[in-house]
């Protein structure tokens, strides 16, 4: 069977991934390595409503209003479930997005974060902008503008409604720039 | 220290023999049938393109600071992702139909993990390594000899029961990595913070996961949900002990976790539809591999199997090469409630198949050709 040898360079292929995203935070977590997400973050709850936040995207119609962007196609084909860290530099236009990495919790993976910051050029930032303007046109949606809104909402528990929403972060991206 | 030495080694060989046991395939043969059902699942379910890379903003490019991407200063272009999807395409039919399985699976995986790191540089690593750590198992596995068009010859590294002794420790370690973490802050006896409900707004709300279940879940109590949370944590921490208990145990666990994926696709719309294939690897396929034998033998089944490979080729072909809405039809990123049923679907085959192992009695060879290699395997076979 497999020698004591070969389950201990196993332990240690199998440890040390787990141990550096552990200690210093996803950011940190090497590929390829067998890890499943553990996601052990925690919401409140009590007393019987819960605070959600979450990014919208919004941008003006054809009657000059804004609307509401829907997000899988405007990333299509980038899958959905990339959004999010997208949003975080705001499509690479946010100052300094190189260096913007989701699960940044340690000052090891903050210092080389930053040292290994890939420096996102104009060029790249045009490409960008005429990216998303194309991809708004096909939802009909126009204009120079993409508004990204962080929303707080308090949902109620167990009904679902809406108790109260407040709007922590908005940014107009300008795309005609 | 020599004592303490012998006393490790010891330990060592207990381990690995009882794990064995509780994993060693019923029939070497039915592992070649499994290889064309993964391929089969790959090729017109769960493969990875990746030349929709090349043209998407070099602003978005943000690999994870460990990751081979991050050698590079930005997507590489076009030429390189058609080179690689050609690649992952052409080994992927290799390894199905059985030419040299061995190597063709692991070129597959190589050009896969080189595209993944790249695909991962938006900013975000998906959890799929289950499935890459099937494949490297089973590649050691000795799944190409038979139902074969160029079988591998034998070799001394393949070993059956190795191979799926080694791909449940993965399972059950990268169950742990996901579970001990839970346990540390979801095991928190306070039904005022909970972590089940974190992983449902983030789906519910940035997502737009809603489909099924997932509206219903604003609605249940915070009592319910607690328990939620103290069932993922015992689920996710505990393959090992049923692992070690027993072969009956094992398969348990395993029509559990089936159980807990429908779960999860109906309330937080996740199907993880890839881990269905690395838990039916422990599954028996004599069944499956008679019926592909029997068949085979017949010209116009032989012409209908070739066709729709080449069918699926095609259309791989098209998805990677010309990425478009229209063009894609397999796997659309975009049609999340299909996918949603596809993997509803699955999982019910999954706990169907599962479920039949475990429930049956101890098996028998059932094939009559005269082959050690069929002989089930109760013992560990070193």
């Amino acid at each position: 069977m497999f020698s004591l040898r070969f389950t201990l360079a196993l332990l240690a292929l199998l440890l040390i991934p787990y141990f550096l995203r552990s200690k210093y935070g996803i950011a940190l977590e090497p590929y390829p390595a067998v890890m499943l997400p553990s996601g052990s973050g925690k919401v409140d709850v009590a007393p019987g409503r819960t605070k959600v936040k979450f990014t919208s995207l919004y941008a003006l119609n054809a009657q000059g209003t804004w609307s509401k962007v829907d997000n899988t196609h405007l990333l299509y084909p980038i899958p959905i479930q990339y959004l999010n860290p997208i949003l975080a530099k705001e499509f690479g236009l946010k100052e300094n997005a190189g260096a913007i990495r989701p699960g940044i919790q340690s000052e090891l993976a903050e210092n080389l974060s930053m040292s290994w910051a890939r420096k996102v050029t104009e060029q790249d930032k045009n490409e960008v902008k005429v990216w998303l303007r194309r991809k708004l046109e096909h939802q009909n949606l126009h204009g120079p503008s993409l508004k990204v809104v962080q929303t707080v909402e308090t949902i109620s528990i167990p009904d679902g409604r809406i108790l109260n929403s407040r709007v922590a972060y908005e940014n107009t991206l300008r795309l005609d720039q | 220290m020599k004592t303490l030495y012998a006393w490790t080694n010891k330990a060592n060989t207990l381990f690995w023999e009882r794990v064995c046991l509780s994993t060693s395939p019923e029939n070497v043969k039915a592992l070649s049938a499994f290889r064309i059902v993964v391929g089969i699942f790959m090729l017109a379910i769960y493969v990875p393109s990746f030349s929709w890379i090349a043209g998407v903003p070099q602003a978005l490019f943000t690999p994870p600071l460990l990751s081979l991407a991050n050698l590079f200063p930005g997507f590489p272009g076009s030429t390189f992702f058609y080179l690689l999807d050609g690649v992952v395409l052409l080994s992927l039919v290799c390894f199905t139909i059985g030419v040299k399985a061995r190597i063709s699976t692991l070129v597959f995986l190589l050009s896969c993990l080189v595209g993944l790191n790249f695909n991962f540089s938006f900013g975000k690593i998906d959890h799929s390594i289950l499935i890459y750590s099937l494949l490297l198992c089973m590649s050691f596995s000795g799944w190409g000899k038979h139902l074969a068009v160029l079988p591998d010859k034998k070799s001394r590294f393949d070993s059956p029961s190795k191979s799926l002794s080694l791909l449940s420790i993965l399972l059950c370690f990268a169950m742990f990595s996901a579970g001990f973490e839970k346990a540390l802050s979801w095991v928190d006896f306070d039904p005022s913070q909970n972590g089940f409900l974190g992983w449902f707004n983030d789906g519910y709300y940035t997502l737009d996961r809603h489909y099924f279940l997932a509206n219903y879940v604003n609605y249940f109590p915070p009592l319910l949900l607690e328990i939620f949370d103290y069932t993922a944590v015992v689920f996710e921490l505990s393959p090992l002990f049923f692992l070690l208990h027993s072969r009956k145990a094992w398969r348990l666990w395993l029509l559990i976790a089936c159980t807990f994926h429908v779960t999860n696709t109906f309330l937080l719309n996740i199907p993880f539809i890839a881990n269905s294939m690395v838990y039916l690897a422990f599954t028996d396929f004599t069944w499956l591999y008679e019926k592909i034998s029997n068949l085979l033998n017949r010209f116009y089944i032989k012409a209908l199997a070739t066709g729709s490979i080449l069918l699926l080729l095609f259309m791989r072909g098209k998805e990677a090469f010309y990425p478009s809405t229209s063009s894609v039809l397999l796997s659309p990123s975009d049609k999340t409630e299909l996918k949603l049923y596809l993997g509803i679907l699955l999982w019910g085959v999954a706990i169907i198949l599962i479920a039949k192992s475990l429930f049956r009695p101890r098996p028998v060879a059932t094939i009559s050709e005269p082959d050690n290699e069929i002989a089930p395997i109760f013992e560990p076979q070193f």
